[in-house]
């Protein structure tokens, strides 16, 4: 259907225009850089304790990632400075570890915590990030569980 | 509880193969929607001749001619929709008309339900009288509008 | 015996979602009416199938039949009614069973008999989301079944996490799944048009209306999640770039991409190809989602349930159907490649054109930071992890980009832009520019918030003054042509204010991140009673605290006031809660709300003997704007989605034109 107001150049170009084809490039290539530069300073090893003991002195200064378990009685917690201290456990190794913030919550005996940071040359782990896996979400119960309920 | 079970599946089977041992057919339920008030203006589409005479009114619509501004007059832009009100009216009109089937042959439109041409005798081509759409060769019922092809086979 | 009703419905449903799908498609090639029948009737037995199971769990959940492994380990005998009904979505197995009865749902209206459609795409549609229902049946019914027995009844369950005690919790995965679920429909609808080979205008019609639906649905729940991280956890910010929550926001910007390409080919029959594989691409996006949350195949993420066999499972669906549906996508290429292309960089089919670039660019950034543990332990054999600050860089600049294109894109027209129509765009380049140089000249704002600031600045002026112009013009349409806005305004434009609305809420939402990202406060404070801290332009002083014993919990509840300019405006109350079920304490935020800022208490320790507390003190400024901002997602799809009511060219033929 046409339109009585319908005029001007009915053209439809045969190749996509020129235009839109360097618009196209322009971001693409833009988004690629931009991609390519964040990741600096931003890299993480996603280490386990033992990889991390593993790699001894390797291991000091480097951007890391590390996942363990909560000792419940190492945590230090002084809120006026915030300093937070704990140690964490893995396959019979532990670390220490220090972070200048809050303590999170369900900060308790057992909890998975993962810290991002650096290990430092006394060995101590000086971490950025604190952060708790979501708990009721990580256990899988089996039936050994349910007859440890049972029992209780 | 498997007598549970085997009750819901005997429920589940039955309702389902129903149509199988049925005679039924693919005939769209109900009556025709009513046409829908799109208008194409310039090559783009509009939801209908108002949102079309808004868009002239915002300076965007029919591109590559005089747009209204604000120094157009009223009479002017009152105008121009009313021819344009006209010509798709009759645009309309000649598309209401082309849906009819015409005789290969001769040129006679087919009344709905011949199935051979009443002037020239030709048979009847493969076209669905009610849709217009194309048959394909084996067809039982139409793939756009589902009315059963007449002389197919039923089943 | 409910368990097994449960399990028997499920295995049916599978029977019957893979006959659904097998009917469809012979029922088209043999030219059977009678299989094609019976596969709507197999898609509507499906469903009630799904329902009976899931009202059996439900049943099983509300009654504590502690018999049932998923009732053990997401429900106790203290929970109140309305969670253990949540925990219908706790689980993977839970919410793959929601998952299924939503699609399930949708699939319903995808059998629906249909007037204007052609009975082959329906068809084909049909059968791609019947396969998408036996497929997790299949997976419900092997390897991630809810309905397992334990040898023996448990006294009682674990119970809920008192964190996802919150109100957003029990909301926050429904609206997700559904979001998740709808994105099926459109996947289905291109998928059948491919195997059928046409596109029609009724089938356009509809592919919108479900994008919207499912960009709605999705959008709200990623919202809803984002303000339960904000309350529960108590740490003060709503995002984490946690693997999960990017799996739920990679879809949502595809399918905002999608939204676009959508309308520009109803109205300019453009980015036909582009439209079917983001179509395509959102809901295998979604599956990938689902993936990352239950098989956490980067590890190390904060949400995931266990690894599980399923997560095999649905990777080899999504390599099938990528595989599938790239060669359906090729085959119709010629079909898909419309007369129509873009004529003018600028004109509203150029904008889209490089917003979609820069939302998929967003997207495609996301994914590949977020995939990338997987990438560097495939290749290299080490698992290299990208931190939350890869994606504030990345997604910083390409928001902005957005904005921008956001506040020029309605002031545009279709095909070509008239030179004349640019002048509109001084108004909110004025906007920006006044906003930057306001803030630029403040000492509080460095140079990059500023600019943020004015870019939002122009957007949501680009956004009003499109609004403003649209009501002005339609009162000149009215005296002039009376017949066609007797529907009445917002009858007639919702499509327009749908866009707006949503264009508006966007800039609101960026303001409230930018906000809360650039210019919050925190004081960690240990307070006795009577001493305050000052935060901002607040004083928050301790008052008192009181304590309750209840059978779940030790409430301690601490009374904060909050003054400003010496007056004293509100009365803050966080508790500081000892749950036994987990044996340990968990803190509820107190906030008060204004426009300008949120005040954000929190109590993060009690001294012995209850003499001092500590407290986590925030304030975050524009807060409020981001939830008001993202909730306009849902106005605006309501909006674009209704269907409108136009004028009756018939009638107006008929009566003619009225003069004044």
């Amino acid at each position: 259907m046409r339109g009585v107001t319908d005029g001007g150049a009915d053209r439809r170009p045969d190749r996509p225009l020129w235009k839109v084809l360097v618009i196209s490039l322009v971001a693409a290539a833009a988004t690629i850089y931009l991609i390519a530069s964040s990741m600096q300073g931003a890299v993480l090893y996603a280490l386990t304790i033992p990889e991390l003991v593993a790699r001894g002195s390797a291991a000091i200064g480097q951007a890391v990632r590390v996942q363990g378990t909560l000792v419940g009685r190492s945590v230090v917690y002084d809120a006026s400075r915030p300093l937070l201290a704990f140690e964490l456990r893995d396959g019979g190794y532990t670390l220490r570890v220090e972070y200048m913030g809050a303590r999170p919550e369900m900060f308790r005996d057992g909890a998975q915590v993962i810290v991002e940071g650096r290990l430092r040359p006394d060995s101590v782990f000086e971490a950025q990030a604190v952060l708790l896996k979501c708990p009721s979400r990580y256990e899988s119960a089996g039936p050994a569980d349910a007859a440890e309920a049972q029992r209780r | 509880m498997s007598g549970l079970a085997l009750l819901l599946a005997a429920a589940a089977v039955g309702y389902v193969s129903y149509p199988l041992l049925r005679q039924c057919s693919e005939r769209k339920p109900g009556a025709a929607p009513a046409e829908a008030e799109e208008v194409e203006v310039g090559g783009i589409l509009y939801e209908s001749e108002a949102e079309w005479a808004l868009e002239r009114l915002l300076g965007r619509a029919c591109a590559g001619t005089p747009t209204a501004t604000a120094r157009t007059s009223r009479t002017d832009l009152e105008g121009q929709i009313e021819a344009w009100v006209a010509s798709v009216r009759d645009e309309r009109r000649r598309t209401r008309a082309g849906r009819r089937v015409l005789c290969q042959a001769c040129g006679k439109p087919f009344r709905p339900g011949d199935h051979y041409c009443a002037r020239c005798g030709q048979p009847h081509p493969a076209i669905c009288v009610h849709c217009g759409a194309r048959y394909r060769l084996g067809d039982r019922f139409c793939t756009q509008c589902g009315a059963a092809v007449p002389g197919g086979r039923e089943r | 015996m409910i368990a097994e009703a449960g399990r028997a419905a499920l295995l049916l449903a599978l029977a019957m979602a893979t006959y659904g799908a097998a009917a469809a498609v012979l029922g088209m090639r043999w030219q059977r009416p009678g299989l094609l029948q019976s596969a709507r009737r197999a898609s509507l037995a499906t469903f009630g199938l799904v329902s009976l199971a899931v009202v059996a769990l439900a049943g099983l959940l509300l009654g504590r039949d502690y018999q049932v492994l998923y009732v053990y380990e997401h429900v106790s005998s203290s929970l109140s009614t309305l969670y253990a009904a949540s925990a219908l979505w706790a689980g993977p197995e839970g919410s793959l069973l929601v998952w299924l009865w939503l699609v399930s749902f949708c699939a319903l209206f995808v059998g629906r008999s249909r007037w204007a459609w052609a009975r082959e795409v329906q068809a084909y549609s049909l059968a791609a989301i019947s396969l998408t229902q036996g497929f997790s049946a299949l997976v419900l019914c092997t390897v991630s079944t809810p309905f397992i027995l334990l040898p023996a009844r448990a006294a009682d369950g674990r119970g809920l996490n008192p964190l996802l005690e919150n109100l957003a919790m029990v909301f926050h995965p429904p609206a997700l799944l559904a979001g998740y679920a709808a994105y099926a429909v459109p996947f289905a609808y291109v998928v059948g048009a491919l195997i059928g080979g046409r596109f029609d205008r009724q089938w356009l019609r509809s592919l919108r209306g479900w994008s919207l639906v499912a960009w709605a649905a999705l959008g709200l729940g990623i919202l809803i999640g984002a303000r339960w991280a904000y309350l529960e956890p108590a740490w003060g910010g709503f995002w984490t770039w946690d693997p999960v929550e990017n799996a739920s926001l990679i879809p949502w910007l595809a399918g905002t991409a999608l939204l676009h390409v959508v309308a520009a080919w109803e109205r300019r029959g453009v980015f036909r190809m582009s439209a079917a594989a983001l179509a395509i691409g959102t809901f295998l996006l979604c599956m990938l989602g689902t993936l990352i949350a239950r098989a956490d195949p980067v590890g190390g993420s904060l949400h995931s349930f266990a690894p599980s066999q399923a997560g095999y499972l649905v990777g080899g669906y999504l390599v099938v159907a990528a595989l599938a549906c790239t060669w359906l996508l090729l085959r119709r290429r010629r079909e898909l490649r419309g007369a129509e292309a873009v004529e003018q960089a600028l004109s509203r089919e150029g904008a889209i054109l490089v917003g979609n670039l820069l939302l998929v660019g967003l997207a495609v950034a996301i994914l590949l930071g977020t995939l990338f543990p997987v990438f560097t332990q495939a290749l290299w054999g080490v698992r290299i992890t990208l931190g939350g600050a890869f994606f504030e860089r990345v997604s910083r600049p390409l928001a902005l980009a957005g904005l921008l294109l956001l506040g020029l894109a309605p002031l545009l027209s279709w095909r070509r832009t008239e030179a004349e129509v640019l002048r509109l765009v001084l108004v909110p380049v004025g906007a920006g520019l006044g906003t930057w140089l306001v803030l630029a000249g403040m000492r509080r704002f460095s140079a990059p918030a500023a600019l943020a600031f004015a870019v939002i600045a122009f957007a949501a002026a680009g956004s009003v003054q499109e609004l403003l112009r649209s009501v002005s013009a339609w009162q000149r349409l009215g005296s002039v042509a009376p017949w066609a806005v007797e529907a009445g305004h917002l009858r007639t434009n919702r499509r327009r204010y749908g866009m707006l609305v949503a264009h508006l809420g966007a800039a609101i939402l960026a303001a409230g991140v930018a906000g809360h990202g650039l210019y919050s406060i925190e004081r960690e404070v240990t307070l006795q009673r009577g001493e305050s801290v000052t935060v901002g332009p607040y004083e928050v002083r301790f008052e008192a605290l009181s304590s309750e014993i209840l059978p779940a919990k030790e409430r301690h509840v601490a009374t904060v006031g909050v003054y400003a300019g010496g007056r004293r405006i509100a009365t803050l109350r966080p508790e500081y809660n000892y749950h036994h079920s987990v044996r340990d304490y968990v803190a509820e935020v107190a906030l008060r709300s204004t426009l300008r800022d949120d005040l954000y208490v929190a109590v993060t320790g009690i001294a012995e003997g209850a003499s001092s507390a500590t407290f986590r003190v925030r304030l975050h400024p524009l807060m409020l704007w981001l939830w008001v901002g993202g909730a306009a997602i849902l106005p605006a799809a309501a909006l674009a989605v209704w269907p409108a009511k136009h004028p009756s060219l018939r009638a107006a033929a008929a009566g003619g034109v009225r003069r004044r």
